[in-house]
């Protein structure tokens, strides 16, 4: 590892190299402990790159594996379709919500007791408790770090002041860390939502289009007649939101289509079993 | 009265009491004998005794890195999710195993590598393998060795 400091005098020297140090660029400070600068990016990631972390499935071996995983009924969404469906209910926080669903479904998928944890502990801490949008990338560091609180801890839903919230939420937060971290904002993000479906890796994916962060990658379908595949993800608007909080999406940058313009992903949670 | 000649050939013929008990005799010490050399007869496992119930939990350890689609989909199958509903359904990547369950874990994962899968009951491992290639496999597993 080196230690660098980014500013926009020096970002083309630090393009594509991994280290730890200060991020200080465009006015925004920010230490790392690792992080990456993608090449023709001009941002920083503190995850691995998802696309040198898991081995990409080529599209065109999607049709099979797609039938087996039907078959054996393997797909995220048969693991997690009992958990509930977080509703953000109109808080600023989806680049919170879309992590912390991640959480939870891989705590479902190792099998750990089901907790409800809360966004707002997370997301909260990224924009300072503001009722804002942010960077759902800034929202992994902070689930890696500080993890999520249990939603009882909150004084009430959606609440933003935690001076209410019980005392020893901060303690509570680092049962539910995550321990494994994937993101990326560059590259074929389609292939790579997808790739993490076959694999069963949770997924947070936004779209620009939409200017929003959800959960995703839960299972493909394929119509054999259009020859298109699709992708099951999930919204944080609750489950009168499409079916049951669900929505199929199709390849494509475009209004209402799905391949991602950023993707972060939870590959190992803490194995807690205390709530 | 006697209704029945209690030592009988099968060719019918009679045989004296005391034969017979000493036949027996010298079978049942040379049963002695094999079980003593031998030990009581068991069911393979590759760790453990015989399980005496149902798992009190089934765990796997695996690898996150390159995990492949077929063992992520069978760690996510019908059998996987049918021991889950039990609440007896454990996956832990092989960094991040919980420090209680390190001791019991270990030789498992020496003796059968990762990916592996075993069988728990009062904290003992009663039975564990390679982790199957199918779900099926997995199934047969299970039940072979007590089910959960």
């Amino acid at each position: 590892m080196i230690s660098f400091t980014i500013t926009a005098a020096n970002v083309d020297k630090w393009c594509g190299q991994a280290g730890s140090g200060e991020f200080d660029f465009g006015g925004h400070r920010r230490v790392l402990n690792a992080n990456r600068f993608p090449l023709g990016s001009n941002r920083i990631m503190f995850a691995k790159p998802m696309a040198e972390s898991i081995e990409i499935i080529p599209e065109e071996q999607w049709p099979d594996l797609i039938s087996m995983k039907d078959r054996c009924h393997s797909w995220l969404h048969d693991r997690a379709c009992d958990l509930p469906c977080k509703d953000q209910n109109g808080l600023g926080y989806c680049h919170g919500y879309g992590p912390v669903t991640c959480m939870e479904v891989m705590r479902e998928v190792a099998g750990l007791p089901y907790v409800e944890l809360s966004a707002e502990s997370v997301a909260g801490r990224v924009t300072r408790w503001r009722n804002e949008g942010g960077d759902p990338e800034e929202d992994l560091q902070a689930l890696v770090e500080h993890g999520a609180c249990l939603a009882s801890y909150m004084d009430k839903p959606h609440s933003i002041s935690p001076s209410r919230w019980m005392d020893g939420w901060e303690e509570n937060a680092k049962l539910h860390r995550a321990e494994e971290v994937y993101s990326q904002i560059a590259g074929d993000l389609w292939l790579i939502a997808g790739t993490c479906a076959l694999r069963n890796i949770a997924t947070s994916p936004w779209f620009d289009w939409w200017g929003h962060c959800i959960s995703g990658s839960y299972r493909l379908k394929y119509d054999v007649k259009t020859k298109k595949i699709y992708r099951l993800d999930r919204n944080n608007w609750g489950m009168s939101w499409g079916e049951n909080g669900y929505c199929w999406f199709e390849k494509g940058r475009g209004r209402s289509q799905g391949t991602p313009s950023g993707i972060v992903a939870v590959r190992v949670a803490t194995p807690s079993e205390a709530a | 009265m006697r209704f029945a000649q209690p030592f009988v050939t099968l060719r019918g013929e009679s045989m004296s009491r005391s034969v017979n008990q000493k036949t027996a005799k010298y079978a049942l010490y040379a049963v002695l004998a094999v079980l003593i050399y031998v030990g009581p007869p068991q069911r393979k496992s590759d760790v453990s005794p015989s399980p005496s119930g149902p798992a009190d939990r089934v765990i796997a350890v695996y690898e996150s890195l390159n995990q492949s689609v077929i063992e992520a989909s069978v760690m996510s199958g019908s059998t996987v999710q049918a021991i889950d509903k039990a609440g007896k359904w454990r996956q832990y990547d092989k960094n991040k195993i919980p420090e209680a369950m390190k001791t019991i874990l270990a030789p498992v994962v020496e003796k059968c590598g990762i990916p592996c899968v075993c069988m728990i009951q009062e904290n003992a491992v009663i039975a564990a393998c390679k982790f199957p290639n199918s779900d099926a496999d997995l199934s047969v597993f299970v039940k072979k060795n007590g089910g959960f």
